[in-house]
């Protein structure tokens, strides 16, 4: 490492803990960089320019915010509230098991966490804080924990590009991903249910099964949306991006015709407020973009890679190392850029190893959405602060749980190939 | 004195085979008076932004398409026209005459860059999902055909007499697979490193574009090398388009093999009916405005 | 003054509302596009790029102009657990190092936009420059909120001079 990298490094760190906007100083750190670097300063712009005018599965991000405000506005969220607390509303915990839920079907029209946690993220937070029922920071702890399970159950870009750099089928590694993903799901539904007794969550009145058809009734057509993007989706009408439009598009319409519950004025409302988030979360995009020229520059993954690659290790001493090293690269780094740099780098020592490639696909895959919600920077924490409102610092003290479940998760899935494996064996895969 | 240092991006998997070739056969064979640094996968710069870095000195050298010049030297729209070449033999012959030479020098002149090699990377051709084969023009009517983002190839799909549809490379997997998409236009090669044909039925082999790409280098690096410098650099250029010629020869002729093996039904459509089409769309478009004249009939008749 | 004031809250509303119609343009713009691909069959590659560039305008203009100093996403658990005439020197340095940098190399980056000229985007055939312009826009919306800033912790007023709210005010746990 270079002093001028140390130094821009040294900034950003001073310059974040003193509280200053964590995406321009993440571009003001580049900048530096790249000044006593005696490199071009139009560099860090170029990137992130660049990298936002080509970043296609973005655009998602401002479309779910505004399907999510128009929700919200438009009485669909509140009848999807009502006929949510009224299935599950008894038990302790219950709209924290709903956001797992709702994460795992997310995941299925879904390639990127970060949609997922802007998206159905800001439905539910807003759901479960409501009356009060929830912390904005337990909410928002969970939802960017559940959101990481989008990439993991297909569609998933992150499998797409290790498919690529490792030379694996993505049918495979797709099918790889879905018990995985469950598992996933199915440890923060269970530290939900640990919270939700230790801290004595409120619990609803129990809403008599005769009320159930009415409610039922009232939230269909919310209810109905998922079914009807899945059906897009894997109908091939549409793209999983331009999913987020027709989910906008629908909430619209459904609140307009059916509830006439929107005015031109809450119209322009939602698409303020969802302009407002997009900014806010796209400058921490653009931050990280221009900062990722500098890492990739100046080759830190490569060097960290090859140092670690220096040491006598057999399998199991080798996972846990690269998960580690993932977990870490992850608090700098976008999914991408660690699936095309460092995998290429361990491929040659997992293989050597023996280590089956579908199943350190899901490791990598699994540790790098783990690394967007670890603290102290994680994409994914900052985003579900923004959209819940709750302050940074609390978000991250709701994390550790569930950081910890997620952890444990990994831990089973890097250590029991078979649980990765059984479905893709199942399918003909002979690894 | 110090190693030259020559940064070079590309937008192929680190672990695909050119990038090996490319460190092999160019990257080692420089020698210790080079410090040649490759990134691989778009990590450095994004796709289709190497030629301004070059220009702006940010960037040594890189592996461009044609489509990369269109907005600074549109003549060289020519090189991305379908059924341009016969086949491989055509293209390599044409590469390796004077026929190019006037575009080479403005080229040079106008965006700054020298033209080192033009490394063979596969034929493209059509791959769908469907029923029944595609022979002619007139049975792509209708078929959403994906192609690369950009005018340029949005126009192929077009002049193929398919509607084009511009998904990035990383979702066309699944838009196959979900039927958001019929069919994807791409070689061998490329299919089998993404993974393409784990879906498609069809690929009928329509040889539409006999591709290479520009490898390039930034005139103000190669001015600031001394003439044996630059012996060294032009000739392990060569020796890395002839291996990464042969290497995509082999693979194209294994895959094919392998591909039809594994169930995809791998035929050759009536070209001639595609050429013609295809020729007669481009000839009666602003494209061929910027043609260099005679330059399409020159390379027909080699 | 008052006219001052005046005139800022009606270019803040007028802000609002070129955000608010680049959304609502994105929204519609990739209706069509599934409109037309899906439904009339018909080949549109100019929606996908109108979407992106109204995703890097919306970004950079909205952080610019509309985004508030209390949207901006930080990192203030150090900041607001320090006494208040550390969060002045928190504002001071941060506001000042970061108003430098980005005048510094302002020159440099509109040099890299002008030479964009020669570029365009592929299906609208805008020139570069003109897409990534919105980067001086940004870029001196940045410098000037910065300077603001460190004004404000210079005179004592400011984020630092209160809690945003009492961090435990809405805890309910
Ligand atoms: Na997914
Ligand atoms: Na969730």
């Amino acid at each position: 490492m270079t002093d001028p990298l140390t130094l821009a490094i040294v900034l950003i760190v001073v310059l974040v803990i003193a509280g200053q906007s964590v995406g321009i100083t993440m571009i003001a750190g580049s900048l530096m960089y790249l000044v006593l670097a005696g490199r071009d300063p139009g560099l860090a712009p170029e990137t992130m320019l660049q990298g936002l005018f080509n970043g296609y599965t973005l655009l998602a991000i401002p479309l779910f915010i505004l399907a999510a405000d128009i929700m919200n506005v438009g009485s669909l969220a509140d009848r999807l509230l009502r006929f949510c607390q009224a299935l599950v509303g008894r038990f302790r915990g219950g709209l924290g098991h709903v956001n797992v839920v709702s994460s795992v079907i997310f995941s299925g029209m879904s390639g990127s966490a970060v949609a997922d946690a802007v998206g159905m993220g800001k439905i539910i937070i807003g759901m479960m804080t409501k009356d009060g029922r929830y912390t904005p920071q337990y909410a928002a702890a969970i939802t960017a924990a559940t959101a990481t399970i989008g990439p993991i159950i297909p569609p998933s870009i992150p499998m797409v590009l290790y498919a690529l750099v490792a030379d694996q089928s993505i049918g495979f590694l797709f099918a790889a991903g879905i018990l995985p993903g469950l598992m996933m799901a199915f440890m923060m539904a269970g530290m939900n249910y640990v919270i939700a007794r230790r801290r004595n969550f409120p619990v609803d009145d129990v809403v008599p099964a005769r009320e159930l058809p009415a409610l039922t009734f009232k939230a269909l057509p919310a209810l109905l949306l998922p079914v009807i993007l899945l059906g897009g989706i894997y109908g091939g009408v549409v793209t999983p991006t331009e999913a987020a439009a027709v989910a906008a598009f629908y909430a619209l319409v459904i609140s307009i015709v059916l509830y006439r519950s929107v005015s031109i004025r809450q119209f322009y409302g939602a698409l303020l407020s969802s302009a407002r988030s997009t900014a806010a979360v796209g400058i921490l995009v653009a931050g990280a973009l221009a900062f990722e020229y500098v890492i990739v520059r100046e080759q830190v993954p490569n060097q960290i890679a090859s140092v670690m690659l220096d040491w006598e290790m057999n399998a199991i001493t080798f996972l846990i190392a690269v998960n580690v090293l993932i977990l870490v690269l992850g608090c700098v780094l976008e999914g991408g850029a660690i699936l095309l740099i460092i995998v290429p780098i361990l491929i040659p020592t997992a293989e050597a190893l023996g280590i089956d490639m579908v199943h350190f696909g899901v490791v990598v895959v699994v540790n790098a959405m783990i690394g967007l919600i670890t603290p102290p920077y994680g994409l994914l924490l900052f985003i579900v602060s923004n959209v819940s409102g709750a302050p940074i610092g609390k978000v991250i003290q709701e994390i550790w749980p569930f950081l910890l479940a997620l952890i444990a998760a990994l831990i089973v899935i890097t250590f029991v190939p078979d649980i990765v494996l059984f479905l893709p064996r199942l399918l003909g895969y002979n690894g | 004195q110090d190693a030259i240092e020559l940064i070079y991006s590309d937008t192929v998997s680190p672990t695909d085979i050119r990038s090996e070739t490319l460190q092999t056969e160019f990257g080692d064979c420089l020698g210790v008076g080079f410090d040649f640094q490759p990134f691989h996968g778009a990590t450095l710069f994004e796709q289709g932004t190497e030629l301004t870095a070059m220009q702006r000195g940010n960037l040594d050298m890189g592996n461009l398409a044609p489509f990369d010049f269109q907005n600074q030297v549109p003549s060289t729209s020519v090189l991305g026209t379908p059924f341009l070449f016969r086949d491989y033999e055509h293209m390599r012959a044409v590469y390796d005459s004077d026929v190019i030479d006037d575009m080479l020098a403005e080229i040079e002149e106008t965006a700054e860059v020298k033209v080192l090699a033009f490394p063979y990377i596969g034929a493209r051709h059509i791959g769908y999902v469907g029923d029944e084969r595609i022979m002619t023009p007139e049975d792509l009517d209708g078929v959403q055909l994906r192609m690369p983002p950009g005018e340029g190839w949005q126009f192929v799909g077009e002049a193929m007499g398919a509607t084009p549809v511009p998904v990035p490379f990383t979702e066309v997997y699944t838009a196959l697979q979900t039927g958001a998409i019929d069919g994807q236009d791409n070689g061998f090669p490329a299919t089998r490193s993404m993974k393409f044909d784990e879906v498609l039925t069809h690929i009928g082999t329509t040889s539409h574009l006999i591709a290479s790409n520009l490898f390039t280098i930034s005139l103000e690096t190669w001015n600031e090398m001394t003439p044996e410098q630059q012996t060294t650099v032009q000739g392990c250029a060569d020796g890395f388009e002839a291996a990464l010629d042969a290497i995509t020869l082999q693979q194209e002729a294994d895959l094919a093999a392998e591909i039809a093996a594994n169930g995809v039904d791998v035929y050759m459509p009536d070209n001639a009916a595609f050429r013609e089409h295809v020729l007669g769309v481009y000839r009666a478009s602003e494209y061929s405005a910027d043609w260099p004249e005679g330059l399409v009939e020159a390379i027909g008749d080699m | 003054m008052e006219a001052l004031v005046k005139t800022g809250l009606w270019l803040r509303a007028r802000a609002e509302n070129i955000l608010a119609a680049l959304l609502l343009s994105m929204f519609v713009v990739f209706l069509l596009q599934v409109l037309f691909r899906y439904v009339l069959n018909i080949s549109v590659d100019w929606t996908v790029e109108w979407v992106t560039l109204a995703w890097l305008w919306g970004i950079l203009f909205g952080y610019a102009f509309v985004v508030k100093g209390r949207e901006v996403i930080r990192l203030d658990m150090v900041y607001y657990a320090v006494p208040r005439p550390w969060r002045r020197v928190f504002d001071i340095f941060g506001g000042l190092v970061i108003a430098a940098i980005f005048i510094f190399t302002l020159p440099a980056v509109w040099d890299y936009i002008d030479f964009m000229a020669r570029e365009r985007t592929a299906a609208l055939r805008i020139p570069f420059n003109w897409v990534f312009s919105i980067y001086m826009l940004f870029a001196v919306a940045v410098i000037i909120r910065a300077l603001v800033q460190v004004w404000d912790a210079v005179t004592g007023r400011g984020p630092h001079v209160h809690l945003p709210q009492d961090p435990e005010s809405h805890d309910y746990d």
